[in-house]
């Protein structure tokens, strides 16, 4: 396996650099509950070429150190996005005092950016919402996160996960600070904040 | 440099030794210096003014660099003055080994006292010990007049102590015997007494006997310790005093640790075994002008002195806290570093010693100061490759480790010099022609230097600059003696011998007599003047006021000080008498020390009145001291535009106020004394007069959040929740991880980076029930927040505690160690309703006496209801009433009360805390918040533990009261829930909650004005802001959001610490 990964890196080497390498980041998949750490991940040409896990590099014109921080897919915040019928905005809802519709997993959050809330608070609004009107444990951590990112993603026919092939959509996001919690979803979607993010990457550009 | 230091022997030397003394008026100015000198406590100048004080008076600081930096200056110019004098007598070595041995004894003990951060009583006693040791070695071979002051003195200063040990233990007895347990974390001692404890080896468990009868016990052998001192007259009795002794402290061990200190066996076991011969010490022809031999005549002797010694280093090692458990490198390591001073210099210094004299080959200065440099650079490379190698061993917990050091090495220089210039001056000269002014001088000036050379703080540099006035003052007088050495005729240097040289008629009850006078003096010289250095003022009412012999041993106790202040407050109950009592206790003291320094000045021979009438004059001079460095503090501040009483004004604010305007625009709040002094407005701001002043460009200050119930030590678990029900989750989760993990240190740590988070997101005030409380205040004082801090009462055994003796032992600890502190309030919690009624009632019973808040969970499962067999009609509000908990109680939780039981709550004032997210994390339901609001329940805002809610962001916790509830709460009175609706909780809204004339400081400012900038919508803005968006966080006046590195280093420490448990815990723990 060594030997295939090295001889991967060396051949894939010859070739056009990438552009960005993120190194040693704690793989946040997005579309199942796995996390993988210690991962390498190579943007180039707006989309994710390779997830390896070598201490061999493949060349990069830029490289990020994630130090163990988590790579995930990203809100994408940033693109303005028409209202459909699977839009869940709580935030707004509540505010209005209108009551939100019954959950569904199906629903992607529509998070309204004048707020002065980050998405990670309203994705925490979501959960809490939620909770507290079934009394159960409605939506999971993960469920939240999956309507937060992956569920957005499809909107835009992405993969809504971070897999090679896949748009290099994602952000690097502070760990938590003490090792707890060994399920990162309940760590974003209970702990996290804007203030967290440490790096953001779109078309495969940093952002932020 | 030989020719050199020859030439300026000659001078200084001069011929004067073959003079007469016939000067009167000379002889009383030099009597009197030497009073003042006594006065000027040679090695606690950096006490003089404490830290606190000077941080505190910023208007000072102009002044110390005005009058003290030059000061400074001048004390070392006169230093290296007064060292080239000395060394200039080095040029004919003496040989007087046990001289030397007695001095470089004092230095060491120095050296190790410099090493800690603290000494407690024993070590002032061993000092002075050291002292007479040294000035015993003065006398001359015969002079029995002189061994018997030197024998009464010796055992004042060694069993002193004892007898105020047992005189402070029946004091403290009631109160403290219940502490039966362990102090737990600090030494490996206490460890193996938590080890037998846990065996069930300790005394109460193994006699089982009624506690009046230990008690009892108890009070017959603090008798015992309180006899030492009398016994010490009666010879014939002092070893039978020993050997009960060391029974008793025994007995101290395996029963309890209160005041068990271990150094106190080597005392014991040198009254029980050691040399003392007090009948020949008495008789006419024997001489205490001891060889070794004399001083440990027999091998039993040297065998129990080699012992006590081994014992001596051995416990004060164990003295250090935190200790570390393993590996025993670690004890090693940590203790060698810690005597650093110490061993570096001595071995070196000593080593040249031995070349020289007994090799011959060191014969001169320079070969012998490069010997010893070179020896004592390889010490310092070993040791500090030794710390290095300790601060990074695996399992290193120990914070205070690191920031102990860092200044080592160069205290260590500076420590090397000293002792060098300390030996040559020993044997450069013949020490009977070295005046005890001089030592005096050198001793305090070299740890004066050792201090200002090595002092890493601002405030401390200033602490240390106040002594060198002294200083200053001090070696000026040397100076001047030095200089009437050499141009008069009339030389004063008879006058500088051990006092009791000069005796020429005496007896032996005045021998006594004399030696207990000096015995007292030096402690009481220093007490002296360190209160009359502390600007102490009638409020300051402390544990000094009560008895100043007494108070030097319970100020060494700082965990007791607040049980002192107590006992002073049940005697003396008015504030007005208590002040009466103070001036009265205050011109006693000066009395007091005005005769025992006139009693000692009886040594000169010279008759009562006439030594007190030099005693006075010296007293005078000490006042004199004082009133100089008054002045210069009046004329800097005079310079500086006066006193100014306001200590912060915080300028163009628009502050959120309790009336109608709702906000005052262009204002500005003035804080004194950590409290709202006055607000005002527009022009009215600049009449007001600051000692600083900060602008703030017209942004909003609102009153800190009030956060009424928490769990610091939870940091350490944040997060580990899980979809359970409320008791499961507990049971089967939290409570095993923390069985598992949690122990002071973890709860300190844990608990400091709980606070840090709650400061950076407005909380000004928490109130937080824990394990191991007094650990959490530790860490709510570092971090200044307002804390109310509790033991959590739970199941035991529980973390901090085997069984509910041990729980209100460490209670009653807390509520002594924090009674009169200005930022930390002790109070009681009771961590829910399966607690068996008798500890309820306890725990009510203390808070009846205490006037202490209880916070219980309550109603967060129904399970309560049947917790406490209540049958289906009867209210929970009658179970409070009767069990007498509705005075005190802080409702936690509270989700599930029932209509009729609000109506009740409301009627009887009972405190709610909301803790609405930690609730939704756990999957319960909200309090019928509707409803409570709708009674009228005084509710206050709670975050509960980062267990169950990790989220720190405290906006966001109002938040979700907005956005979930839209239809009960407006912004407003959701913001009022967070500050005087939880001061009300707290039954504090006195001086909590709203920015208030007379309120305390307490305060949040934003970065920026909101968008929307009016009432009502303003309020809304308010509470869409996030934890970035403040600007600062005052708690009583102190800015605490934007804090310094050393607060940052200490987190960056705790989060590796605890990240390093966690690592390990996980092995063993299914989170």
């Amino acid at each position: 396996m060594f030997l295939f990964s090295w001889l991967f890196l060396f051949f894939a080497s010859a070739d056009t650099p990438a552009d960005w390498l993120l190194k040693n980041c704690t793989l946040v998949h997005g579309d199942h509950a796995e996390t993988l750490k210690n991962k390498n991940i190579y943007l180039r040409d707006g989309k994710i070429i390779e997830i390896s896990v070598s201490n061999q590099y493949l060349p990069a014109k830029n490289t990020l150190d994630c130090a163990g921080a988590i790579a995930t897919l990203s809100f994408m915040s940033q693109v303005s996005f028409p209202q459909g019928p699977q839009a869940l905005q709580i935030g707004d809802d509540l505010r209005a005092q209108r009551t939100p519709p019954e959950f569904s997993a199906e629903f992607f959050i529509q998070w309204n950016q004048q707020s002065h809330q980050d998405f990670f608070q309203e994705m925490r609004l979501v959960k809490s919402y939620y909770t507290l009107r079934y009394h159960k444990p409605i939506p999971s951590a993960f469920q939240v996160f999956r309507m937060a990112t992956y569920q957005r993603h499809r909107q835009y026919k992405l993969p809504g996960r971070l897999e090679v092939g896949a748009p290099a959509e994602l952000m690097i996001v502070a760990p938590p600070t003490l090792p707890v919690l060994p399920n990162l979803y309940e760590y974003l979607v209970g702990m996290a904040s804007a203030g967290d993010i440490r790096a953001e990457f779109s078309q495969g550009q940093r952002s932020r | 440099m030989n020719k050199f230091f020859s030439w300026l022997s000659q001078k200084v030397q001069g011929p004067y030794r073959e003079m007469e003394f016939n000067n009167t008026r000379l002889e009383h100015l030099t009597q009197i210096f030497f009073a003042t000198s006594l006065f000027l406590d040679f090695f606690y100048f950096a006490n003089l003014l404490d830290e606190s004080a000077l941080s505190e008076a910023q208007w000072l600081w102009p002044v110390a660099w005005l009058a003290l930096v030059p000061a400074q200056a001048a004390a070392g110019l006169l230093f290296f003055a007064l060292l080239l004098l000395h060394l200039a007598c080095a040029l004919k070595p003496g040989h007087r080994p046990f001289k030397a041995l007695a001095t470089l004894l004092l230095f060491f003990l120095l050296a190790i006292k410099n090493s800690f951060a603290y000494m407690d009583h024993i070590y002032y006693n061993i000092l002075y010990t050291s002292f007479w040791l040294s000035f015993f070695t003065f006398g001359k071979k015969g002079d029995v007049r002189g061994n018997r002051i030197f024998y009464v003195g010796l055992v004042f200063s060694l069993l002193g102590p004892y007898f105020l040990a047992g005189t402070w233990k029946c004091v403290h007895l009631f109160a403290l015997w219940n502490s039966v347990g362990w102090s737990g974390e600090h030494t490996l001692l206490s460890h193996l007494q938590m080890f037998l404890h846990n065996k069930g080896l300790r005394l109460p468990q193994l006699l089982a006997l009624p506690e009046n009868v230990l008690r009892t016990l108890w009070i017959a052998l603090s008798l015992l310790e309180m006899s030492v001192l009398i016994a010490a007259f009666r010879p014939s009795l002092l070893r039978i005093t020993g050997v009960a002794l060391l029974l008793f402290h025994a007995f101290v061990f395996l029963s309890t640790n209160i005041d068990f200190f271990p150094t106190y066996i080597p005392v014991a076991l040198f009254i029980a075994c050691g040399p003392f011969r007090p009948k020949k010490i008495f008789s006419s022809n024997h001489s205490l002008h001891f060889s070794l031999d004399s001083l440990f005549p027999t091998h039993i002797h040297k065998t129990f002195a080699a012992i006590s010694g081994a014992w001596l280093a051995w416990t004060c090692i164990l003295l250090i806290p935190p200790w570390p458990t393993w590996p025993p490198l670690e004890y090693l390591v940590e203790a060698l570093a810690r005597f650093n001073r110490g061993f570096f210099a001595l071995p070196s210094a000593h080593l040249g010693f031995v070349l020289q004299h007994d090799f011959g080959w060191a014969d001169s200065f320079v070969k012998q100061f490069a010997v010893t440099a070179c020896g004592f650079t390889l010490m310092s490379l070993f040791f500090l490759g030794l710390r290095y190698f300790a601060h990074r061993w695996p399992g290193q917990r120990s914070t205070r480790f690191s920031a102990f050091h860092h200044w080592g090495f160069f205290t260590s220089v500076a420590s090397l010099l000293y002792g060098q210039s300390e030996i040559y001056i020993l044997f450069g000269r013949k020490l009977r022609d070295l005046s005890p002014t001089s030592l005096l001088a050198v001793s305090a000036v070299g740890y004066a230097t050792m201090e200002i050379v090595t002092t890493q703080r601002y405030a401390e540099i200033l602490a240390e600059s106040s002594g060198s006035i002294l200083l200053t003052l001090f070696i000026s007088g040397s100076l001047i003696v030095y200089v009437l050495q050499l141009f008069s005729k009339e030389t004063p240097q008879r006058l500088f011998e051990p006092l009791y040289l000069q005796f020429t008629k005496s007896d032996f009850k005045k021998d006594v007599f004399t030696g207990v006078c000096v015995a007292f003096a030096g402690s009481a010289a220093y007490w002296l003047f360190f209160h009359l250095l502390r600007f102490e003022t009638l409020k300051d009412f402390s544990c000094s006021s009560i008895s100043p012999s007494l108070c030097v041993y319970l100020k060494s106790f700082t965990v007791h000080e607040g049980f002192a202040m107590e006992l002073a407050q049940k005697i003396i109950p008015s504030e007005n008498f208590r002040r009466v009592a103070f001036a009265i206790f205050n011109f006693t003291n000066l009395t007091a020390f005005c005769l025992q320094v006139g009693a000692l000045l009886v040594l000169s021979g010279r008759g009562f009145l006439q030594s007190l009438k030099i005693a006075l004059w010296g007293l005078g001079i000490a006042l004199a001291v004082r009133l100089l460095f008054l002045t210069a503090v009046c004329a800097a501040t005079w310079l500086d535009g006066g006193y100014r009483e306001i200590t912060l004004l915080i300028r163009d604010v628009r502050i959120m106020v309790p009336t109608d305007a709702e906000f005052l625009d262009d204002a500005c709040i003035a804080i004194a004394d950590g409290k709202i002094k006055s607000i005002a407005q527009g022009d009215d701001c600049a009449k007001i007069s600051a000692r600083k002043t900060i602008s703030y460009a017209g942004q909003v200050v609102m009153p800190g959040f009030i956060n009424t119930h928490t769990h610091g030590g939870n940091f350490l678990l944040r997060g580990v929740y899980k979809s359970l029900t409320n008791w499961e989750w507990w049971e089967k989760i939290a409570f095993p991880l923390e069985m598992k993990l949690v122990d002071g240190d973890v709860v300190y740590q844990a608990t400091f980076l709980n606070a840090l988070e709650f400061v950076a997101s407005g909380i000004t005030t928490a109130n937080d029930m824990y394990y191991f409380a007094s650990r959490a205040a530790d860490a709510y004082d570092k971090v200044g927040l307002r804390a109310y801090v509790s033991e959590s009462a739970g199941t035991a055994p529980a973390p901090s505690y085997k069984n509910y003796d041990e729980m209100f032992a460490r209670i009653d600890e807390l509520f002594v160690k924090w009674a009169h502190h200005e930022r930390i309030t002790p109070s009681l919690a009771l961590h829910g309703s399966y607690l068996p009624q008798d500890i309820v009632q306890k725990t009510v019973a203390r808070a009846e006496q205490k006037s202490s808040l209880i916070t219980m969970h309550l109603l967060e499962s129904e399970i309560d209801r049947q917790n406490l067999h209540l049958s289906e009609s009867e209210p929970i509000t009658d179970y409070l009433k009767n069990s007498g908990l509705d005075k005190h109680l802080v409702i936690a939780h509270g989700i599930y009360f029932r209509a009729e039981e609000i109506e009740k709550m409301a009627a009887s004032g009972l405190g709610l805390s909301l803790n609405l997210m930690s609730n939704i994390n756990l999957v319960n339901r909200a309090p019928p918040l509707s409803l409570l609001k709708k009674s009228g329940v005084t509710m206050g805002l709670g975050s509960d533990g980062a267990i169950t809610n990790p989220n720190f962001n405290f906006f966001e916790e109002l938040r979700a009261y907005q956005l979930l509830f839209p239809k009960v709460f407006t912004a407003k009175e959701i913001l009022y829930l967070a500050t005087l609706g939880g001061a009300r909780v707290l039954k504090a809204e006195k001086v909590l909650g709203t920015i208030e004339v007379g309120k305390f400081a307490d305060l949040i400012i934003f970065k920026k004005a909101p968008p929307l900038a009016n009432p009502p919508a303003i309020y809304d803005s308010i509470l869409q802001s996030n934890p970035s968006d403040l600007a600062a966080v005052y708690v009583g006046g102190e800015e605490r959001l934007n804090f310094n590195s050393q607060v940052q280093k200490q987190r960056d420490e705790a989060l590796h610490s605890l990240q390093q448990l966690l690592q390990k815990g996980a092995a063993d723990v299914s989170f």
